[in-house]
């Protein structure tokens, strides 16, 4: 009866594990997962400004070079080839009409209508300055002058076009705007040929687009890269080529060479664990043992779901392979129930488990503290799921192992550790990589960069170094982002920083400030501009009358320009300009508030060079609400962040860590033994970065979680195993759980990815120096005799 | 007194002079076509084409229409000088993707056609006006042959052309069938007409006309 009685126990133990993960992958269901780099990035400032350039379009823009290549059949011409603009006109129209790109710029705006646009707003967008330079050009003789120009113009072709220009503004004030334009342009060679913007050779053509979803998330870049290249085949015309730049390209390259990485290595992984496990446990059983603790993902991805309605990728990812320490769990547990009874096994294995698992919980627990969003998911997700998945393994692996089950191969190769000898020797040894880990670990250079995890192919490297060369484009650009409640409150700000920059000599900045002043500066301009007339409108009158006359135009030709020049001035609101053809050139620099409470946001660009070194902060410091955000100071930042973040959490886990060994073994000597697997992961994992190029990255980081909680359990297992009545199977166990992460993990130290790599080499170098610790030096420091029976 | 049944001969009379005015006047699709082919085989040797021009412009905003005289020198496809010699001097010229218009001794207007698409769509169709390069024009403009002619009526398609031209007449030479006339007809009212004589076509061009702006 009592076979039955233990079938329906596990029957009820399965049903009871798998109604909870139904009932979790249920509700697991509604969370959103996205893809954003920023949740790497640390401090809620560093993001603000990041996101503030997502806002402004700067990360999610696509640059398309497009190129007429040598026809020796084409009569030369002065211009580009005609296919060329009709080519960037067609993938122009194209883009515009697709939903994925929420601004197409291929086309400059038509001057005749940019200057109707800005021409009624000329008393707001004059200053004082300029408008000391119209002084010569208001006497009576040179009003003259202008008029017969007017008149010839007038009765020349050129008229057709220019009859209203002429006879709303006859002295020609408005078209010098023109000039202002470009400032929206930026650096580099860019010529307006027919409003299309051409290169100095004249053999290319830009254009560029706004993907209207992040293109750092790769879903997204691989539609946005299919629309783009069939919009260019539908396109251009035989002949011309597309060159695209921009983060396009980036994540593509990224996530064609991960999945490559991990099409190739994740096979061979679970091949070669498949066979470990297997050879080493000649058991089919141990297979469904390792996947049981698996069964926590939905319960921890529905915790997730309890605190955040969004989770990032990244936490997701990383978070599920962090579950993957569990299966040493069900190893131990495998093992020790194959040749013990259940209840024997279980008792011995108790104390070590819950130790083990607190103290890895604790470690996880830790990253709650992080200023990095993900780290704080990852938290929530890895210590919340690895209670489960402990509570799981615990309670359904003894369902699938009998106590004292079938012999397997671990009994023959009982206490091959203990034989060993030469104690002082292994000492020596581990004390000497200890220190060379303590020297390496300052010499380390943190690099926070997030290109660290870029890996352009050649072929992207080649496009942009072509880009640059054709359009002449300097490197890096700096962003000056003026924040306002609102709008207007924004260009005030603008207003400044632009002021700023001219007085500070920068002369190619890329701004809105000249086309669209805020308030306070439209309402000096239009102070300045009603004292000007004040006192000249009277003699204008008379001298613009005067030519007129004589010249032959009617009575009331130019009544029109006399009565605006007396008119209250309207204000310049940046509506119009936003919804006028310049739109998509303001779009880049210009973003008004948002709905949720976010800040208005105009930005300047400028070379990074332009304000170098303590420039930045003298601007922030003389300037109410702007920030810079340069590529240079924003490593530097990221940086220093990331590694103040690193060490704090890092020293709060180790502290942590010793605190409840402490607790749990007492005893100083036991809690050294526990601890030394992690110390040698920790120093094998800086002596292999100051070997492989002295750096670490934010993947270091994250990875060492993992490392030191998967450490502290060998630690934990062994000192247990030693100091009670070792089963036999510890030191086995423990050398296939570290056999069995290398092997799944350490695969990834051949890929081609950065970021695969790093992952591959820290868990090969942490893991592996702490698999040789615990086996061969814990038990020396529990006690060289007990060690070494 | 006229009686009723006069009133109704009289109707009939006008409404039929009225037709027979019309039908005359607008020339089928087929003469349009075959006039079209014509100018085309004509313009397909031309590369240059210089004339004296008289040019007769009414605008409101003047009291009253001015009288111009010049000569025109056009290159195919993109080159145009125009310079009025009296009353008052003046060159305006159209080379590629620049325009520039000089008078007296200030400093010559420069308009980059590159910056303004309409300016330089007018420019390219100021050549194709008179060297007859009318096929080109066709998808901008609803032609329409005019008799007595050969002429043909133009009325632009594209509404930034069509803001700036109502319609456009051009009348030709019926043996030479060169420009002999050019009506510019603007949306407000004010019109420009122009008259080509002393045609020279393929003559000598000194390349410096396209360049120097000064008038003479």
């Amino acid at each position: 009866m009592i076979a039955p009685q233990i079938s329906r126990k596990s029957a009820f133990r399965w049903a009871v594990v798998l109604l909870a993960v139904a009932a979790a992958s249920l509700f697991a269901r509604g969370i959103e997962v996205r893809e954003d780099a920023l949740d790497l990035l640390p401090s809620e400032a560093v993001r603000h400004d990041t996101r503030a350039l997502q806002r402004l379009g700067v990360v999610d823009r696509v640059f398309v070079s497009l190129e007429a290549q040598a026809d020796p059949g084409e009569p030369a011409s002065e211009g580009p080839p005609a296919r060329l603009l009709q080519s960037c006109e067609r993938l122009g129209r194209a883009l515009s009409r697709s939903p994925h790109f929420s601004e197409v710029v291929y086309r400059f705006p038509d001057a005749t209508a940019l200057l109707d646009q800005l021409w009624s707003h000329l008393p707001v967008l004059m200053s004082a300055a300029d408008l000391q330079q119209l002084e010569p050009r208001l006497t009576a003789e040179a009003v003259r002058k202008a008029l017969t120009e007017d008149f010839l113009l007038l009765t020349s072709p050129a008229g057709l076009l220019l009859k209203e220009q002429i006879l709303r503004d006859p002295l020609a004030m408005a078209p010098p705007l023109l000039h202002r334009l470009r400032v929206l342009q930026g650096d580099g060679a860019v010529t307006l040929r027919d409003g299309f913007l051409t290169n100095r050779a004249g053999d290319a053509c830009l254009l560029w687009a706004r993907s209207a979803a992040p293109l750092t998330d790769s879903f997204v870049a691989e539609e946005v890269a299919a629309v783009l290249n069939q919009a260019a085949d539908e396109s251009l015309l035989p002949g011309v080529t597309m060159t695209v730049v921009g983060s396009l390209p980036h994540t593509l390259s990224n996530a064609h060479l991960v999945r490559h990485d991990l099409g190739r290595l994740l096979p061979v992984a679970v091949v070669a664990l498949v066979v470990l496990l297997l050879g080493v446990l000649r058991d089919l059983r141990a297979v469904l043992v390792v996947a049981v603790p698996f069964l926590a993902i939905p319960i921890a991805i529905a915790l997730l779901r309890v605190f955040y309605h969004q989770v990032s990728a990244i936490s997701l990812g990383f978070g599920i392979a962090l579950l993957g320490i569990c299966v040493d769990f069900a190893l131990h547990l495998f093992m020790a129930l194959s040749r013990e009874p259940t209840a024997a096994a279980l008792a011995r294995l108790r104390r070590p488990v819950a130790l083990a698992a607190t103290t890895t919980v604790g470690v996880f627990a830790v990253l709650l503290l992080s200023d990095v969003p993900v780290h704080r998911q990852m938290a929530v997700l890895a210590a919340g799921g690895m209670s489960a998945a402990v509570a799981i393994t615990w309670w359904l692996v003894p369902t699938l192992v009998g106590g004292g089950g079938a012999p397997t191969r671990e009994r023959r190769s009982r206490g091959f550790v203990l034989r060993t000898g030469w104690g002082g020797v292994r000492l020596a040894g581990w004390g000497a990589c200890l220190l060379l880990g303590l020297w390496a670990w300052p010499h380390l250079h943190y690099n926070g960069d997030l290109k660290t995890f870029d890996h352009p192919t050649p072929e992207i490297q080649r496009d942009e170094a072509r880009f640059h060369a054709q359009w002449e484009t300097s490197g890096d650009r700096a962003f000056l982002l003026a924040r306002g409640r609102d709008l207007p409150a924004a260009l005030d700000v603008n207003d400044e920083v632009y002021a700023a920059l001219r007085s500070r000599g920068v002369s190619d900045a890329q701004s809105v400030a000249p086309l669209l002043p805020g308030p306070r500066v439209q309402a000096r301009h239009r102070d300045a501009w009603r004292v000007f007339w004040g006192a000249r409108r009277a003699q204008l009158t008379a001298d613009l009358e005067g030519a007129a006359r004589e010249l032959g135009f009617a009575p009331d030709a130019f009544a029109p320009f006399l009565a605006w020049l007396e008119a209250e001035a309207p204000p310049l609101e940046p509506r119009s300009l936003l919804a006028s053809p310049l739109a998509p050139l303001l779009g880049s620099l210009v973003s008004p508030a948002t709905g949720d409470g976010g800040p208005a946001l105009v930005a300047t660009m400028v070379r990074d060079a332009a304000i170098a070194g303590d420039e930045a902060a003298a601007l922030e410091a003389t300037i109410d609400g702007v920030r810079v955000v340069s590529a240079s100071r924003w490593r530097h930042d990221v940086e220093a962040l990331l590694k103040s973040n690193s060490l704090r959490l890092s020293l709060t886990a180790g502290a942590l860590t010793l605190f409840l060994l402490a607790l749990a073994l007492r005893r100083p000597r036991p809690v050294m033994a526990a601890s030394a697997p992690v110390l040698s992961a920790v120093a094998a994992i800086g002596l292999f970065g100051w070997a492989t190029g002295g750096e670490i990255n934010p993947l270091h980081v994250l990875m060492g979680v993992m490392v030191i909680g998967l450490s502290v359990d060998y630690g934990v297992f062994i000192v247990s195993a030693a100091e009670g009545t070792d089963s036999g199977t510890t030191f086995l166990a423990v050398t296939l759980c570290a056999a069995s992460t290398m092997t799944g993990f350490g695969v990834l130290a051949l890929a081609d990815h950065p970021a695969l790599y790093t992952l591959g080499t820290t868990v090969l170098a942490g893991i592996g120096a702490a698999w040789v610790t615990a086996l061969w030096i814990t038990p020396l420091l529990l006690g060289a005799g007990r060690g070494d029976a | 007194m006229i009686g009723r049944g006069r009133w109704r001969w009289l109707a009939a009379g006008i409404a039929t002079l009225a037709i027979l005015v019309a039908l005359p006047s607008r020339a089928t699709a087929a003469d349009l076509a075959s006039l079209l082919a014509s100018i085309a085989a004509r313009s397909a040797g031309v590369k240059t084409l210089a004339c004296t021009v008289r040019q007769e412009r009414h605008l409101k905003v003047l009291s009253k229409p001015v009288l111009f005289t010049g000569q025109l020198t056009v290159e195919k496809p993109d080159r145009l000088r125009l310079e009025l010699t009296a009353p008052i001097p003046s060159v305006f010229l159209l080379d590629g993707s620049h325009g520039t218009h000089c008078s007296g001794d200030g400093e010559p207007r420069r308009f980059d056609l590159g910056a303004d698409p309409a300016m330089a769509a007018m420019g390219r169709q100021m050549t194709s006006w008179m060297a007859g390069d009318y096929a080109a024009l066709q998808d901008r403009y609803e032609m329409v042959a005019v008799e007595p002619g050969p002429g043909v009526v133009m009325t632009p398609r594209d509404p930034g052309v069509a803001r700036v031209i109502a319609r456009l007449e051009v009348l030709f030479e019926p043996e030479t069938l060169h420009p002999r006339r050019l009506e510019i007809v603007e949306p407000g009212g004010d019109r420009t007409v122009i008259w080509f004589t002393g045609i020279v076509v393929n003559g000598a061009v000194d390349q410096r006309v396209f360049s120097e702006c000064h008038p003479a």
